[in-house]
């Protein structure tokens, strides 16, 4: 343990020597220093929250499900769960899927086949009915409707060999005797008059993934404030040795 | 002056990897901005971004290592400043590097100076 006296003695010099002009420089060009760094990381967090809302808004906003769509039918797994438009008519061909729960309540899952004004066939899950109850009947005329894409249900190999009993598009392409793209889009939001009818809309059940994270401005961020970190203890060590001597 | 020489390598090393790193990605920035359209974000590649984030860790592990020697040889408050400022200048770091070296030798602070001389 060092005597009060001495450590007094050296706080004392060190204010002595932080309070000479020299070292009052030297303390304002620190506070700009860190000031600026600290702006400046502020930027880069800005500009991390930023990206983020814009890639956020991006991956919200509805897109033609035909830009999506390949020739064969297929499309991207990351846009599963991108909400959908589509432009095209209910054809009439529709299967009850039974087994399918709503709060509780025993029902079907009434899916219909529409087909897009470019000619492919997608499966469109219209919502939930009740077990006794069959759905409204649909015009032909071309709508636009909105909705949530889907992948195929694979709840197990060969779930569909009797009958059919997940939306699934090989199954379904088998039933209607077409091809069809790949998964399902379950209606949703804003359907148009066309498709608002008695079957219920059911929640979709994936939900839009996250986006990616914009690590590099976070990392920029941080890495300001630990300028403005070192900024300090440059300073503060400087101004010991300089009190020592 | 003690682990003086652990100090100057350490700055070497960082000195090396963050001018060589500094000077590539500046050629890589030029080469990409100047003919290959990287300001459409869509075009620039997830490696360049990656390589400049790394380099932003590696330059304050360089403020770390030359903070360090400059106090260790008590180097003045402004050359200390031009010191860590080479760090963000392509191929200045090498120049810092040299100078440091010098310094430290014709100050006779240096292992190289004793260990040839004494006997």
């Amino acid at each position: 343990m060092t005597p009060p006296n001495t450590s007094e003695r050296g706080s004392e010099r060190l204010w002595r020597t932080a309070l000479t002009p020299r070292w009052l420089a030297a303390l304002l060009a620190l506070i700009v220093l860190v000031a600026a760094f600290i702006i400046l990381g502020r930027w880069q967090w800005d500009r991390t929250q930023d990206i983020l809302a814009a890639e956020r808004s991006a991956a919200a906003a509805p897109v033609d499900l035909a830009d999506l769509v390949d020739d064969q039918g297929s499309w991207n797994n990351a846009d599963i769960g991108r909400r959908v438009n589509l432009q095209g008519t209910f054809t009439g061909d529709e299967l009850l899927l039974a087994n399918r729960e709503l709060d509780g309540q025993a029902g079907v899952w009434v899916v219909t086949r529409f087909e897009l004004d470019g000619g492919q066939t997608v499966a469109v899950v219209r919502g939930w009915l009740p077990d006794d109850a069959s759905p409204s009947p649909l015009s032909r005329q071309s709508v636009k409707i909105q909705g949530v894409l889907h992948p195929d249900e694979e709840f197990y190999e060969g779930a569909n060999a009797t009958r059919v009993v997940t939306v699934d598009s090989a199954a379904l392409a088998d039933a209607w005797g077409e091809d069809v793209i790949d998964g399902y889009v379950m209606l949703g939001g804003d359907q148009g008059d066309a498709a608002r009818g008695v079957p219920v809309l059911v929640p979709p059940t994936v939900q839009v993934g996250d986006v990616a994270f914009p690590l590099q401005n976070f990392f920029y961020a941080i890495q300001w404030w630990v300028f403005a970190l070192f900024a300090v203890v440059v300073y503060a060590r400087w101004l010991y040795l300089d009190a020592k001597k | 002056m003690e682990k003086l020489p652990g100090a100057l390598l350490r700055f070497r090393v960082m000195a090396y990897v963050t001018g060589v790193g500094l000077a590539v990605l500046t050629v890589w920035l030029v080469i990409g901005y100047g003919f290959l359209d990287y300001a459409n974000t869509e075009v620039k590649p997830d490696l360049y971004r990656w390589l400049w984030t790394a380099h932003g860790w590696l330059y304050v592990v360089y403020l770390v290592a030359g903070v360090d020697l400059c106090f260790r040889i008590k180097l003045s408050v402004i050359r200390t400043l031009a010191v860590l400022l080479a760090g963000t200048i392509p191929f200045m770091s090498f120049v810092a590097d040299y100078q440091l070296h010098k310094y430290v030798r014709t100050r006779g602070l240096g292992p190289s100076e004793q260990t040839s001389d004494s006997p």
